[in-house]
């Protein structure tokens, strides 16, 4: 829907991909990145903003953040300052072209993993995500992080307002460390007992984590087709010197 | 592992619980360029997942609290997490494996589980900068020696003193998470106990 903001986590209008071939993606832009030699990470990184371009367009909002150019940049000019023997000299500064070479290919491996992930998140709905980690052995890692996801904006209203009751009461004024643990220990026994409600809450409706069914998991035609093929250049970028 | 309902949703709190202070606690660490923040918030962290295996002593249970955590966080956030995220994982693994390997939880086990983690803090960036991002272990360790030789008020030739002054930093801190987790969490369970029982 046009205007509509795209939450992370939350699907996209159109899947063109199960979660699996969402997930060889991810996990071919984190290798190919890491396992590529030399200027063999530019491709690597080209490869990751094709597969963004076709799949899941949203993560290249992530390039129009100026976080990430300050990553990138953080990675770049202490490389081409301290990077090895001087080539150029701009002003007082004197460049190295070694370090100019590694900080660019330090830059593409960030710009990879970052929009690998960023892709991943925003195409990947978190009840997906938990029912393929059920499946690999984690059960009950996705009752866990449905709650988690749940009580997050309870948790952190009752923090605030232990905190302004805290510090209304002068608590923060002296013995501050004796303060900072009373807010802990009053934060966790409130956190626990809502969660005694919510098990409640579960077991009155008979929840039971043998009987529950694992969540589901999309899966497409071409997801195995797509893994075999980026495994097989992740294989290529890793042998190539 | 055998976990039940209340396992799981307590797990699911604890994981909320570090989550929060991750999004709130941690970009205002970072934002005032505090130093130590990564070991400050690793501390805080740790000391809730420790405080959460008092509630939930099954093997694994501060694992699972670090991956809803990280899953958290990466769907919080969604773009430049990768390092957090490796980071919470590892540190929760961690500490998950001395507490398994050390039994019942203990004060001494909390002590060595947080201790453990937050030496992860210190040695991460030369797993992730050094060995994966392929800057070089001894780049890293220049780059950390000169950020602690100035955070310390040191000069980095006194590369010894630096490094050990950092490590030792890292692993106070533990020490206090640890400490902390056992004392707090106590406290919570004689708090949460009915009046009765008290």
């Amino acid at each position: 829907m046009r205007g509509e903001k795209h939450r992370p986590g939350s699907p996209g209008p159109q899947r063109l991909l199960g979660t699996p071939g969402y997930l060889a993606c991810l996990v071919f832009s984190l290798a190919a990145s890491m396992l590529a030699h030399g200027w063999s990470v530019a491709v690597a990184c080209a490869l990751s903003l094709a597969l963004a371009l076709a799949f899941y367009p949203v993560a290249l909002r992530v390039l129009a953040r100026a976080r990430l150019w300050l990553l990138v940049a953080l990675l770049l000019v202490p490389a081409c300052l301290f990077g090895g023997s001087p080539a150029w000299t701009l002003g007082l500064l004197a460049l190295s072209q070694p370090g100019l070479a590694t900080g660019l290919q330090m830059g593409l491996r960030a710009l990879a993993i970052v929009v690998g992930v960023a892709g991943f998140a925003a195409s990947v709905p978190l009840s997906e995500l938990a029912g393929l980690l059920e499946r690999v052995g984690l059960k009950g890692l996705g009752f866990a992080l449905g709650v988690a996801m749940n009580v997050l904006p309870v948790i952190n209203e009752r923090a605030t307002t232990a905190y302004q009751a805290l510090r209304l009461r002068g608590g923060f004024r002296r013995q501050r460390l004796q303060a900072l643990r009373l807010l802990l220990v009053t934060v966790v026994a409130n956190s626990l007992r809502y969660a005694d409600d919510i098990v409640s809450a579960a077991e009155a409706r008979a929840f039971s984590l043998e009987r529950a069914r694992p969540l589901p998991v999309t899966w497409c035609g071409s997801d195995l087709a797509l893994t075999g093929i980026l495994a097989g250049i992740t294989l290529a970028l890793a042998l190539v010197h | 592992m055998r976990l039940s309902t209340r396992d799981l949703v307590y797990i699911g709190v604890f994981g909320a619980l570090w989550g929060v202070v991750e999004m709130t606690f941690g970009s205002l660490l970072h934002a005032l360029n505090v130093p130590f923040s990564g070991a400050v918030l690793t501390g805080i962290g740790m000391t809730i997942a420790l405080i959460g295996r008092l509630f939930v002593p099954q093997r694994g249970s501060v694992l699972f609290i670090g991956l809803v955590t990280a899953l958290l966080k990466m769907f919080s956030l969604g773009s430049i997490v990768v390092n957090p995220m490796i980071g919470i994982v590892t540190e929760a693994l961690l500490a998950e494996i001395v507490l398994s390997a050390l039994g019942r939880p203990r004060r001494l086990s909390f002590l060595l589980a947080a201790m453990l983690a937050l030496l992860w803090t210190f040695a991460q960036p030369f797993f992730t900068s050094g060995i994966l991002g392929g800057q070089g272990l001894a780049t890293v360790l220049g780059w950390t020696l000169e950020k602690g030789a100035k955070v310390l008020g040191m000069l980095p030739s006194a590369a010894a003193a630096v490094l050990a002054l950092l490590i030792g930093i890292h692993l106070l801190i533990g020490c206090v998470a640890g400490l902390l987790a056992w004392d707090a969490g106590r406290a919570v369970r004689a708090r949460l106990q009915p009046a009765g029982k008290a």
